[in-house]
Protein backbone atom coordinates (compact mmCIF):
# COMPACT_ATOMS: atom_id res chain seq x y z
CA UNK A 1 0.00 0.00 0.00
CA UNK A 2 2.85 2.58 -0.32
CA UNK A 3 1.09 4.03 -3.52
CA UNK A 4 -1.79 5.01 -0.95
CA UNK A 5 0.54 5.87 1.81
CA UNK A 6 2.42 8.31 -1.15
CA UNK A 7 -1.11 9.50 -2.37
CA UNK A 8 -1.90 10.80 1.36
CA UNK A 9 1.40 12.38 2.10
CA UNK A 10 1.57 14.63 -0.64
CA UNK A 11 -2.22 15.44 -0.40
CA UNK A 12 -1.09 16.37 3.29
CA UNK A 13 2.53 18.40 1.99
CA UNK A 14 -0.19 20.50 -0.20
CA UNK A 15 -2.25 21.83 2.40
CA UNK A 16 0.17 22.50 4.63
CA UNK A 17 2.12 24.56 1.92
CA UNK A 18 -0.88 26.55 1.14
CA UNK A 19 -1.36 26.95 5.22
CA UNK A 20 2.09 28.07 5.44
CA UNK A 21 1.75 30.90 2.86
CA UNK A 22 -1.58 31.92 4.57
CA UNK A 23 0.51 32.52 7.74
CA UNK A 24 3.39 34.23 6.17
CA UNK A 25 1.03 36.81 5.16
CA UNK A 26 -0.57 37.06 8.30
CA UNK A 27 2.49 37.47 10.09
CA UNK A 28 4.07 40.05 7.46
CA UNK A 29 0.37 42.28 7.58
CA UNK A 30 1.09 42.17 11.54
CA UNK A 31 4.09 43.62 10.99
CA UNK A 32 3.03 46.28 8.56
CA UNK A 33 -0.03 46.92 11.25
CA UNK A 34 2.18 47.44 13.84
CA UNK A 35 4.31 49.91 11.68
CA UNK A 36 0.96 51.89 11.67
CA UNK A 37 -0.89 50.73 8.31
CA UNK A 38 -4.58 49.82 8.70
CA UNK A 39 -5.48 46.09 8.67
CA UNK A 40 -6.55 46.25 5.18
CA UNK A 41 -3.66 48.18 4.23
CA UNK A 42 -1.42 46.10 5.67
CA UNK A 43 -3.05 42.80 4.29
CA UNK A 44 -3.23 44.33 0.91
CA UNK A 45 0.96 45.28 0.95
CA UNK A 46 1.77 42.10 2.36
CA UNK A 47 -0.04 40.48 -0.52
CA UNK A 48 2.16 42.97 -2.62
CA UNK A 49 5.20 42.15 -1.36
CA UNK A 50 4.56 38.66 -1.84
CA UNK A 51 3.34 38.17 -5.02
CA UNK A 52 1.07 36.20 -7.17
CA UNK A 53 -0.40 34.00 -3.69
CA UNK A 54 -2.54 32.13 -5.75
CA UNK A 55 -0.02 31.26 -8.53
CA UNK A 56 2.50 31.02 -5.51
CA UNK A 57 0.36 28.26 -3.62
CA UNK A 58 0.10 26.12 -6.96
CA UNK A 59 4.27 26.36 -7.61
CA UNK A 60 4.26 25.16 -4.24
CA UNK A 61 1.74 22.11 -4.40
CA UNK A 62 3.08 20.58 -7.74
CA UNK A 63 5.94 20.23 -5.84
CA UNK A 64 4.28 17.28 -4.72
CA UNK A 65 1.95 16.61 -7.02
CA UNK A 66 2.01 14.92 -10.79
CA UNK A 67 1.68 18.04 -12.76
CA UNK A 68 0.55 16.98 -16.29
CA UNK A 69 -1.56 14.11 -14.82
CA UNK A 70 -3.66 16.92 -12.34
CA UNK A 71 -3.59 19.61 -15.50
CA UNK A 72 -5.23 16.79 -17.13
CA UNK A 73 -7.92 15.98 -14.80
CA UNK A 74 -8.47 19.78 -14.33
CA UNK A 75 -8.45 20.17 -18.22
CA UNK A 76 -11.04 17.57 -18.88
CA UNK A 77 -13.42 18.80 -15.60
CA UNK A 78 -13.44 22.44 -17.29
CA UNK A 79 -14.38 20.69 -20.74
CA UNK A 80 -17.16 18.56 -19.18
CA UNK A 81 -18.48 21.59 -16.90
CA UNK A 82 -18.29 23.82 -20.15
CA UNK A 83 -19.96 20.84 -22.52
CA UNK A 84 -22.87 20.71 -19.56
CA UNK A 85 -23.56 24.31 -19.91
CA UNK A 86 -23.63 24.64 -23.18
CA UNK A 87 -25.63 22.31 -24.76
CA UNK A 88 -25.98 23.72 -28.63
CA UNK A 89 -22.39 23.91 -28.71
CA UNK A 90 -21.88 20.57 -27.50
CA UNK A 91 -23.96 18.96 -30.09
CA UNK A 92 -21.63 21.04 -32.73
CA UNK A 93 -18.17 20.09 -31.43
CA UNK A 94 -19.30 16.71 -30.98
CA UNK A 95 -20.52 16.82 -34.46
CA UNK A 96 -17.89 18.07 -35.98
CA UNK A 97 -15.29 16.09 -34.16
CA UNK A 98 -17.42 13.17 -35.14
CA UNK A 99 -17.43 14.14 -38.83
CA UNK A 100 -13.59 14.75 -38.80
CA UNK A 101 -13.08 11.31 -36.87
CA UNK A 102 -15.16 9.89 -39.58
CA UNK A 103 -13.22 11.71 -42.59
CA UNK A 104 -10.09 10.14 -41.01
CA UNK A 105 -11.44 6.84 -40.83
CA UNK A 106 -12.67 6.91 -44.74
CA UNK A 107 -9.07 8.16 -45.43
CA UNK A 108 -7.52 5.33 -43.34
CA UNK A 109 -9.16 3.16 -44.79
CA UNK A 110 -8.22 4.09 -48.47
CA UNK A 111 -4.77 4.37 -47.57
CA UNK A 112 -4.86 0.56 -46.32
CA UNK A 113 -6.22 -0.39 -49.08
CA UNK A 114 -4.28 1.03 -51.83
CA UNK A 115 -0.72 1.83 -49.87
CA UNK A 116 -1.06 -0.79 -46.69
CA UNK A 117 -2.40 -3.95 -47.96
CA UNK A 118 -0.32 -6.99 -48.52
CA UNK A 119 -0.40 -8.12 -52.43
CA UNK A 120 -3.42 -9.27 -52.98
CA UNK A 121 -2.55 -13.04 -53.72
CA UNK A 122 -2.67 -16.15 -52.07
CA UNK A 123 1.53 -16.58 -50.33
CA UNK A 124 2.68 -13.60 -52.34
CA UNK A 125 6.64 -15.02 -51.28
CA UNK A 126 6.23 -17.66 -53.96
CA UNK A 127 5.56 -15.96 -57.01
CA UNK A 128 8.15 -15.03 -59.59
CA UNK A 129 8.32 -12.94 -62.90
CA UNK A 130 10.20 -14.71 -65.43
CA UNK A 131 11.75 -11.96 -68.15
CA UNK A 132 14.35 -13.24 -70.73
CA UNK A 133 17.92 -11.05 -70.33
CA UNK A 134 19.28 -9.34 -73.50
CA UNK A 135 22.78 -11.14 -74.40
CA UNK A 136 24.46 -7.80 -74.65
CA UNK A 137 24.22 -6.76 -71.07
CA UNK A 138 22.23 -7.11 -67.86
CA UNK A 139 18.78 -5.56 -69.58
CA UNK A 140 15.64 -8.24 -69.59
CA UNK A 141 12.64 -7.67 -71.00
CA UNK A 142 9.48 -10.05 -72.11
CA UNK A 143 9.38 -13.40 -73.24
CA UNK A 144 7.86 -14.95 -76.30
CA UNK A 145 5.25 -17.29 -76.72
CA UNK A 146 7.30 -20.85 -77.73
CA UNK A 147 10.06 -19.66 -74.91
CA UNK A 148 7.41 -19.46 -72.33
CA UNK A 149 5.83 -22.73 -73.34
CA UNK A 150 9.28 -24.68 -73.32
CA UNK A 151 10.29 -22.87 -70.10
CA UNK A 152 7.10 -24.32 -68.60
CA UNK A 153 6.82 -27.69 -69.86
CA UNK A 154 10.59 -28.40 -68.84
CA UNK A 155 11.11 -27.12 -65.60
CA UNK A 156 10.02 -28.35 -62.80
CA UNK A 157 10.50 -25.60 -60.65
CA UNK A 158 7.12 -24.27 -60.38
CA UNK A 159 3.89 -25.22 -59.69
CA UNK A 160 2.05 -23.30 -62.61
CA UNK A 161 3.44 -20.26 -64.66
CA UNK A 162 1.68 -18.17 -66.48
CA UNK A 163 1.85 -15.76 -69.55
CA UNK A 164 0.07 -12.27 -70.26
CA UNK A 165 0.08 -9.23 -72.40
CA UNK A 166 -1.31 -6.10 -70.94
CA UNK A 167 -3.40 -3.39 -73.42
CA UNK A 168 -5.48 -0.33 -72.57
CA UNK A 169 -8.61 -1.51 -74.94
CA UNK A 170 -11.64 0.63 -75.75
CA UNK A 171 -14.81 -1.34 -74.13
CA UNK A 172 -18.33 -0.76 -74.26
CA UNK A 173 -20.49 -2.68 -71.33
CA UNK A 174 -24.38 -1.94 -71.06
CA UNK A 175 -24.13 0.40 -73.71
CA UNK A 176 -21.19 2.46 -71.69
CA UNK A 177 -18.18 2.98 -73.45
CA UNK A 178 -14.84 3.27 -71.94
CA UNK A 179 -11.15 2.68 -72.16
CA UNK A 180 -9.86 -0.14 -69.36
CA UNK A 181 -6.54 -1.55 -68.55
CA UNK A 182 -7.24 -5.59 -69.93
CA UNK A 183 -4.80 -8.48 -69.96
CA UNK A 184 -4.49 -11.22 -72.16
CA UNK A 185 -3.51 -13.76 -70.71
CA UNK A 186 -2.48 -17.67 -70.60
CA UNK A 187 -4.80 -21.00 -68.87
CA UNK A 188 -3.44 -20.79 -65.60
CA UNK A 189 -3.18 -17.17 -64.80
CA UNK A 190 -5.27 -17.21 -61.72
CA UNK A 191 -4.56 -20.54 -60.55
CA UNK A 192 -0.29 -18.60 -60.28
CA UNK A 193 -1.74 -16.23 -58.38
CA UNK A 194 -3.91 -18.17 -56.44
CA UNK A 195 -7.25 -16.09 -56.66
CA UNK A 196 -10.19 -16.95 -57.75
CA UNK A 197 -13.71 -15.18 -59.06
CA UNK A 198 -15.90 -14.61 -56.01
CA UNK A 199 -18.90 -14.25 -58.32
CA UNK A 200 -18.62 -17.00 -61.60
CA UNK A 201 -16.41 -19.07 -62.63
CA UNK A 202 -13.17 -19.03 -63.20
CA UNK A 203 -11.29 -19.89 -67.01
CA UNK A 204 -11.28 -23.53 -68.18
CA UNK A 205 -9.27 -25.40 -70.82
CA UNK A 206 -12.10 -24.95 -73.34
CA UNK A 207 -12.04 -21.03 -72.63
CA UNK A 208 -8.73 -21.02 -74.64
CA UNK A 209 -9.57 -22.99 -77.27
CA UNK A 210 -10.82 -21.27 -80.62
CA UNK A 211 -11.72 -17.86 -80.63
CA UNK A 212 -12.01 -15.45 -77.21
CA UNK A 213 -15.62 -15.60 -75.84
CA UNK A 214 -15.67 -15.35 -72.75
CA UNK A 215 -13.88 -12.36 -69.89
CA UNK A 216 -13.36 -12.36 -66.27
CA UNK A 217 -13.98 -8.50 -65.27
CA UNK A 218 -12.74 -6.68 -61.56
CA UNK A 219 -15.22 -6.10 -58.70
CA UNK A 220 -14.83 -2.22 -59.96
CA UNK A 221 -15.57 -2.64 -63.22
CA UNK A 222 -18.65 -4.40 -62.15
CA UNK A 223 -20.02 -2.41 -59.85
CA UNK A 224 -19.34 0.77 -62.13
CA UNK A 225 -21.10 -1.26 -65.36
CA UNK A 226 -23.84 -3.43 -63.33
CA UNK A 227 -24.51 -1.74 -60.05
CA UNK A 228 -23.61 -2.95 -56.53
CA UNK A 229 -25.23 -6.28 -57.27
CA UNK A 230 -23.77 -9.86 -56.97
CA UNK A 231 -22.76 -11.42 -59.98
CA UNK A 232 -25.00 -12.76 -62.25
CA UNK A 233 -24.09 -14.44 -65.48
CA UNK A 234 -25.81 -13.20 -69.08
CA UNK A 235 -23.93 -9.92 -68.81
CA UNK A 236 -21.70 -9.32 -71.77
CA UNK A 237 -19.07 -6.70 -72.91
CA UNK A 238 -17.68 -6.20 -76.54
CA UNK A 239 -14.64 -5.23 -77.48
CA UNK A 240 -12.51 -4.49 -81.05
CA UNK A 241 -16.46 -5.73 -82.67
CA UNK A 242 -16.35 -9.15 -80.47
CA UNK A 243 -18.65 -9.72 -77.95
CA UNK A 244 -17.78 -11.62 -74.89
CA UNK A 245 -19.62 -13.39 -71.92
CA UNK A 246 -18.55 -12.15 -68.50
CA UNK A 247 -18.28 -15.25 -66.45
CA UNK A 248 -16.85 -14.27 -63.40
CA UNK A 249 -15.88 -11.13 -61.38
CA UNK A 250 -12.64 -10.95 -59.31
CA UNK A 251 -12.20 -10.34 -55.50
CA UNK A 252 -12.20 -5.95 -55.28
CA UNK A 253 -8.61 -4.61 -55.71
CA UNK A 254 -7.41 -7.34 -57.70
CA UNK A 255 -5.74 -5.84 -60.92
CA UNK A 256 -2.85 -7.88 -61.72
CA UNK A 257 -0.98 -6.38 -63.70
CA UNK A 258 -1.51 -3.23 -61.69
CA UNK A 259 0.83 -0.98 -63.15
CA UNK A 260 -1.89 -0.85 -66.19
CA UNK A 261 -4.50 -1.44 -63.32
CA UNK A 262 -6.12 -4.61 -65.45
CA UNK A 263 -9.92 -4.12 -65.29
CA UNK A 264 -10.98 -6.85 -67.79
CA UNK A 265 -9.01 -10.54 -68.39
CA UNK A 266 -9.48 -12.47 -71.41
CA UNK A 267 -8.15 -15.84 -72.36
CA UNK A 268 -5.03 -15.20 -75.04
CA UNK A 269 -6.79 -14.62 -78.58
CA UNK A 270 -4.02 -16.89 -80.53
CA UNK A 271 -1.82 -20.02 -79.12
CA UNK A 272 1.69 -18.89 -77.42
CA UNK A 273 3.02 -22.23 -79.93
CA UNK A 274 2.02 -20.37 -83.21
CA UNK A 275 3.75 -17.04 -82.68
CA UNK A 276 7.74 -16.21 -83.66
CA UNK A 277 10.03 -17.04 -81.02
CA UNK A 278 11.64 -13.46 -81.54
CA UNK A 279 8.47 -11.76 -80.81
CA UNK A 280 9.20 -10.73 -77.49
CA UNK A 281 5.94 -9.72 -76.84
CA UNK A 282 4.62 -11.36 -73.04
CA UNK A 283 5.42 -11.13 -69.60
CA UNK A 284 5.30 -14.22 -67.68
CA UNK A 285 4.39 -15.55 -63.74
CA UNK A 286 5.64 -18.52 -62.02
CA UNK A 287 4.66 -19.47 -58.70
CA UNK A 288 7.21 -21.92 -56.95
CA UNK A 289 6.83 -25.08 -55.67
CA UNK A 290 7.02 -24.99 -51.63
CA UNK A 291 10.99 -26.59 -51.93
CA UNK A 292 12.12 -24.88 -54.36
CA UNK A 293 14.22 -21.51 -54.13
CA UNK A 294 14.47 -19.15 -56.32
CA UNK A 295 17.95 -19.73 -56.95
CA UNK A 296 17.46 -23.22 -57.78
CA UNK A 297 14.39 -21.95 -60.61
CA UNK A 298 17.09 -20.08 -61.69
CA UNK A 299 19.16 -22.78 -62.66
CA UNK A 300 17.21 -24.80 -64.21
CA UNK A 301 15.23 -21.83 -66.31
CA UNK A 302 19.48 -20.79 -67.53
CA UNK A 303 19.84 -24.70 -67.93
CA UNK A 304 16.37 -25.05 -70.52
CA UNK A 305 17.52 -21.35 -72.20
CA UNK A 306 21.33 -22.80 -72.89
CA UNK A 307 19.49 -26.04 -74.53
CA UNK A 308 17.10 -23.77 -76.89
CA UNK A 309 19.78 -21.07 -77.34
CA UNK A 310 21.66 -23.89 -79.07
CA UNK A 311 18.92 -25.63 -80.75
CA UNK A 312 16.90 -23.13 -81.72
CA UNK A 313 19.77 -20.59 -82.38
CA UNK A 314 17.43 -17.63 -80.58
CA UNK A 315 19.36 -15.94 -77.82
CA UNK A 316 16.86 -17.07 -74.68
CA UNK A 317 19.11 -16.10 -71.71
CA UNK A 318 16.19 -15.62 -68.86
CA UNK A 319 15.84 -14.61 -65.59
CA UNK A 320 13.76 -15.28 -62.90
CA UNK A 321 13.03 -12.85 -59.91
CA UNK A 322 10.63 -11.47 -57.40
CA UNK B 1 13.65 28.76 12.00
CA UNK B 2 9.98 29.19 9.72
CA UNK B 3 9.30 31.11 6.38
CA UNK B 4 8.88 34.59 7.25
CA UNK B 5 11.66 34.32 10.10
CA UNK B 6 14.25 33.13 6.98
CA UNK B 7 13.16 36.16 5.05
CA UNK B 8 13.70 38.82 7.54
CA UNK B 9 17.19 36.61 9.00
CA UNK B 10 18.79 36.75 5.55
CA UNK B 11 17.47 40.44 4.87
CA UNK B 12 19.03 41.50 8.46
CA UNK B 13 22.13 39.07 8.37
CA UNK B 14 23.13 40.44 4.88
CA UNK B 15 22.75 43.97 5.66
CA UNK B 16 19.75 44.23 3.64
CA UNK B 17 21.86 43.19 0.43
CA UNK B 18 20.01 39.70 -0.17
CA UNK B 19 16.54 40.36 -0.17
CA UNK B 20 14.73 36.47 -0.55
CA UNK B 21 11.39 37.31 -3.07
CA UNK B 22 8.86 35.56 -0.66
CA UNK B 23 7.38 34.06 -3.64
CA UNK B 24 10.07 32.21 -4.77
CA UNK B 25 11.11 30.69 -0.94
CA UNK B 26 8.34 28.78 -0.43
CA UNK B 27 8.45 26.54 -3.71
CA UNK B 28 12.47 26.39 -3.09
CA UNK B 29 11.34 25.20 0.57
CA UNK B 30 9.01 22.19 -0.98
CA UNK B 31 11.58 21.12 -3.11
CA UNK B 32 13.98 21.15 -0.60
CA UNK B 33 11.80 19.53 1.59
CA UNK B 34 11.12 16.81 -1.04
CA UNK B 35 14.79 16.42 -1.46
CA UNK B 36 15.26 15.27 2.24
CA UNK B 37 17.44 17.89 2.75
CA UNK B 38 15.29 19.36 5.07
CA UNK B 39 12.91 18.56 7.52
CA UNK B 40 10.05 20.52 8.67
CA UNK B 41 7.53 20.40 11.47
CA UNK B 42 4.51 22.68 13.23
CA UNK B 43 5.54 24.71 16.19
CA UNK B 44 3.90 27.68 18.11
CA UNK B 45 5.56 30.65 17.43
CA UNK B 46 7.02 33.09 20.36
CA UNK B 47 4.12 35.04 18.76
CA UNK B 48 1.87 32.16 19.77
CA UNK B 49 1.31 31.64 15.89
CA UNK B 50 1.01 27.99 14.71
CA UNK B 51 4.04 28.16 12.45
CA UNK B 52 6.29 25.73 10.08
CA UNK B 53 9.82 25.65 11.01
CA UNK B 54 12.79 23.89 8.98
CA UNK B 55 15.66 22.45 10.04
CA UNK B 56 18.19 21.43 7.69
CA UNK B 57 19.36 17.55 7.51
CA UNK B 58 22.68 15.81 7.67
CA UNK B 59 22.19 15.49 3.88
CA UNK B 60 21.28 18.77 3.74
CA UNK B 61 24.39 20.09 5.38
CA UNK B 62 26.92 17.98 2.90
CA UNK B 63 24.78 19.27 -0.04
CA UNK B 64 25.26 23.20 1.15
CA UNK B 65 29.34 22.36 1.73
CA UNK B 66 29.01 20.69 -1.74
CA UNK B 67 27.43 24.02 -3.31
CA UNK B 68 29.38 26.54 -0.91
CA UNK B 69 32.35 24.63 -2.26
CA UNK B 70 31.32 25.38 -6.38
CA UNK B 71 30.27 28.86 -5.34
CA UNK B 72 33.79 29.37 -3.72
CA UNK B 73 35.28 28.33 -7.04
CA UNK B 74 33.03 30.19 -9.04
CA UNK B 75 34.20 33.28 -6.93
CA UNK B 76 37.44 32.72 -7.53
CA UNK B 77 37.13 32.32 -11.26
CA UNK B 78 35.73 35.56 -11.01
CA UNK B 79 37.99 37.26 -8.98
CA UNK B 80 40.61 36.16 -11.32
CA UNK B 81 39.12 37.46 -14.50
CA UNK B 82 38.64 41.23 -13.10
CA UNK B 83 42.40 41.33 -11.72
CA UNK B 84 44.53 43.05 -13.48
CA UNK B 85 46.92 41.34 -15.70
CA UNK B 86 50.02 41.62 -14.92
CA UNK B 87 52.84 42.82 -17.95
Amino acid sequence: MNWLKEVLTRKRFKDEAAEEIEQHLLERSEALMAEGLSHADALSQAKREFGNVTLIKEQSRETWGWPTLESLAGDARLALRSLRHNPGFSLLTILILGLGIGVNAAIFSVVHGVILRPLNYRDPGRLVSISMTWPDGDKYGQISGPDFLDFSSQSHAFESTAAYASDVISVVARGHSEYSGASYISEHFLQTLGVQPYGGRPFLANDFVGKARVAIVSASFWIRHFGDVPFSPGQTLKTAGVQLQIIGVLPSGFHFPESSHTEIWFPFFESLRDVNRGAHNYQAVGRLKPDVSIKQAQAQLTAIAERLEKSTQAPTKVRAYT
Amino acid sequence: MHGYALVQHIKQQSNALLQVQEGSLYPTLQRLLKANLVKAQWQTSQTNRRVRTYQITAAGVKHLDREKSRLHRMLEGITLVLSPVES
